[in-house]
């Protein structure tokens, strides 16, 4: 579903992201784990085509990156960090719209249902600029399947918010995972284990490990996440290989 | 049509915006004055003098109305998700366009009572007055056009509107520079000005290039903003 | 990158090539519409019969300053003038800047003067009528009579006035300055109310 070769990504001289490669296959649930400054918003921003790669080779549900962003996004869903939505429109309006802009058939019937599945039946009027933070990501998780797209790339999708209401997204977020191949960006270790089948580890731009995690290694309870910056240490506890030049 | 779908969604924000209805209020106050005063003093039935005031009205009205039109979408980061939705660039572009024209329609409709009026009254030139709401809207897109450009370029709001109000009056006043230099030079610099193809559609001459001049620089000032934001983004 | 700016930068020259091209062929292929009742903005149809008569060049040459409102006008008139007919030619100048011209047509003010053959006529008065003249007066032959300054009965012109009352007058300063406007702040109150 998603082939990333060299990928690397310039900002003027600085090299943001470099040579990453990987592959996400068709229902998976893939993992970018890194601290702050690692790269993965910029990789998440690439994957979704709001930028374009500097080099490499990308390429989307067999669309290529350049030449066919417009496909691309229109079958992949996206939850940005900081979920920055309309906050002048109410709930069941913006649903609407990002319906509307990807062409939904039955529209009115698709943001009903979707309203039911994350229950933001009591906030259909609302204006989202009035929303608590856990219900504003809840509608950024709805706008981001309402068209029911392919891949959903999900970038820090719990950031921000209190224990509780991690516990409660996450209610939301299981079900994604068994519907869509889904790729999250995450600096906490919890996400990982509760939804990822594999996990990326990023540093400095560049992929510096991966493990395939066994359905045991998942937890239902919250962990104490690790701090960060502490790649190196974790990465040993869980047996990940790593280029000895990013420990 | 996507851009369509930006359209619509803008200009529900003007629609539930109190600034838009109290600054439309003060552009209807200004124009209101001057037709009263037009019909008490000179008795005479005729738009021409409010639309030459709406016009230079407009110059400042338009940029403090309208510069949020991109601005906020990159202040709030709501660009990033309608960046990642199937809309191209130029879709947003037009649409930000079509909802703010739309808004200016809105805003300027009500000054058909004045026609209202002086037909009751008196007995206007209709043609006239229909050829002055073509150029007031031609014009009015103009600077739609140039508010847009300038919304896409600037990072705050305020510099967006000094920026839009000063390339406004720029083109309108740089047929002044025409009357200096004789010869293709000065007929060139008066063709570029908007005023000297404004004011005909004020007296109610219509002719092909002010039609054309309008709608040429709209659809080149679109077609450099959207080049602006891909640079931009 | 440097590919990309290149290829942006020619294809900004080629649609802005195409749109000066396309507005310099509707300047140059002009129709226009006067939809004045009284046609007030286009050539009389006296002055149109004496421009596409006209049988030997006219050059005309004007004399403003660049900041008279009367050169506006004069360029507007001629304008109108090379369009009806070819043998019509215009030049402006600036007498103050240009001070030997006054010398060489022993100006006595700004204005127009008129040259057809050895004939000269200058026009300060800047409207169709005196033009027009000014045009006749140096194309007739001797044995022609001088042609008089109103050559046709001015078309009667409708009266646009209105009559009004002193209530007229304060209903229409009511509506519009008041009513119209106040409409629009009401609605911002509603919509302000409504969303607090």
């Amino acid at each position: 579903m998603i082939e990333i070769e060299n990928i690397t990504k310039h900002f003027g001289n600085k090299a943001v992201i470099q040579n990453v490669n990987f592959k996400v296959e068709k229902g998976e649930t893939v993992g970018l784990y890194g601290q702050t400054g690692a790269g993965k918003t910029t990789l998440i921003r690439v994957l979704t085509a709001y930028m374009f790669p500097s080099s490499g080779k990308l390429t989307i549900l067999g669309y290529n990156i350049l030449s066919h962003s417009h496909e691309i996004r229109r079958r992949v869903g996206y939850l940005p960090q900081g979920v920055s939505l309309y906050g002048d429109m109410t709930v069941e309006n913006y649903l609407t719209f990002v319906a509307r802009l990807h062409r939904v058939n039955d529209r009115h019937r698709r943001v009903c249902q979707v309203i039911e599945e994350f229950q933001l039946s009591r906030h259909t009027k609302t204006l989202i600029g009035k929303l608590p933070l856990d219900l504003h990501r809840r509608v950024g998780l709805a706008q981001a399947v309402v068209f029911n797209p392919e891949i959903l790339i999900l970038d820090q999708p719990t950031a921000g918010l209190a224990p509780d209401q991690i516990m409660e997204i996450y209610q939301f977020i299981k079900p994604l995972t068994n519907q869509y191949t889904v790729f999250l960006s995450t600096h906490t270790w919890c996400d990982v284990e509760q939804f990822c089948d594999r996990v990326l580890m990023m540093d400095k731009g560049r992929i510096v490990g991966e493990k395939r995690l066994k359905m045991s290694q998942r937890r239902v309870e919250p962990r104490k996440v690790a701090e960060p910056g502490a790649i190196s240490i974790l990465a040993e506890a869980l047996s990940i290989s790593i280029n000895p030049i990013f420990r | 049509m996507n851009a369509l779908v930006v359209a619509k969604r803008e200009f529900e924000t003007f629609l539930v915006s109190p600034t838009a209805y109290l600054i439309g209020a003060f552009f209807l106050f200004i124009t209101g004055i001057v037709f009263s005063f037009n019909v008490v003093a000179h008795h005479q039935a005729t738009l021409s003098p409010v639309f030459e005031v709406a016009g230079i009205t407009l110059i400042f009205f338009i940029p403090i109305l309208m510069n949020h039109l991109l601005v906020r979408e990159f202040q709030r980061g709501t660009l990033e998700l309608l960046m990642t939705s199937p809309v191209a660039l130029w879709e947003i572009v037009l649409g930000k366009f079509l909802a703010a024209f739309l808004f200016l329609v809105v805003m300027v409709a009500p000054t058909i009572a004045y026609l209202f009026i002086l037909i009751y009254f008196g007995q206007p030139d209709l043609p006239v007055a229909l050829v002055g709401y073509l150029g007031l809207f031609l014009f009015g897109g103009l600077l739609i056009s140039i508010v847009v450009m300038s919304s896409a370029m600037c990072t705050n709001r305020l510099t967006a509107v000094i920026l839009s109000v000063a390339l406004a009056a720029f083109l309108w006043l740089i047929g002044r520079l025409g009357a200096v230099f004789n010869g293709s030079v000065g007929a060139i610099l008066t063709y570029l000005s908007s005023q000297y193809h404004f004011l005909d559609f004020v007296v109610g001459v219509l002719t092909i290039s002010n039609i054309t001049y309008f709608v040429s620089m709209i659809v080149a000032i679109l077609y450099l903003t959207t080049h602006i934001l891909k640079i931009r983004l | 990158m440097a590919n990309y700016k290149s290829k942006l930068a020619l294809k900004l020259i080629i649609f802005l090539t195409i749109l000066v091209l396309l507005n310099a062929l509707c300047f140059n292929n002009n129709p226009k519409f006067d939809l004045t009742e009284i046609k007030s903005y286009s050539l009389s149809p006296h002055t149109i019969k004496v421009l596409q008569e006209l049988d030997q060049p006219v050059k005309i040459l004007c004399f403003f300053r660049s900041d008279d409102v009367r050169l506006v006008k004069a360029k507007a008139y001629l304008n109108q003038f090379e369009v009806q007919s070819n043998l019509i030619s215009s030049e402006f100048h600036d007498p103050d800047v240009e001070s030997d011209l006054r010398g060489k047509y022993a100006l006595q003010d700004y204005g127009m003067v008129f040259m057809a053959g050895s004939k000269t006529y200058e026009v300060q008065q800047v409207d169709e009528m005196h033009l027009t003249h000014g045009l006749l007066e140096v194309t007739r032959s001797r044995s022609e009579p001088a042609v008089p300054l109103l050559p046709e009965p001015l078309i009667e012109l409708p009266l646009k006035e209105m009559p009004l009352n002193f209530f007229a007058i304060v209903a229409v300063f009511f509506i519009t300055v008041l009513l119209i406007p106040f409409t629009f702040v009401t609605l911002s109150l509603l919509v302000w109310w409504q969303r607090r």
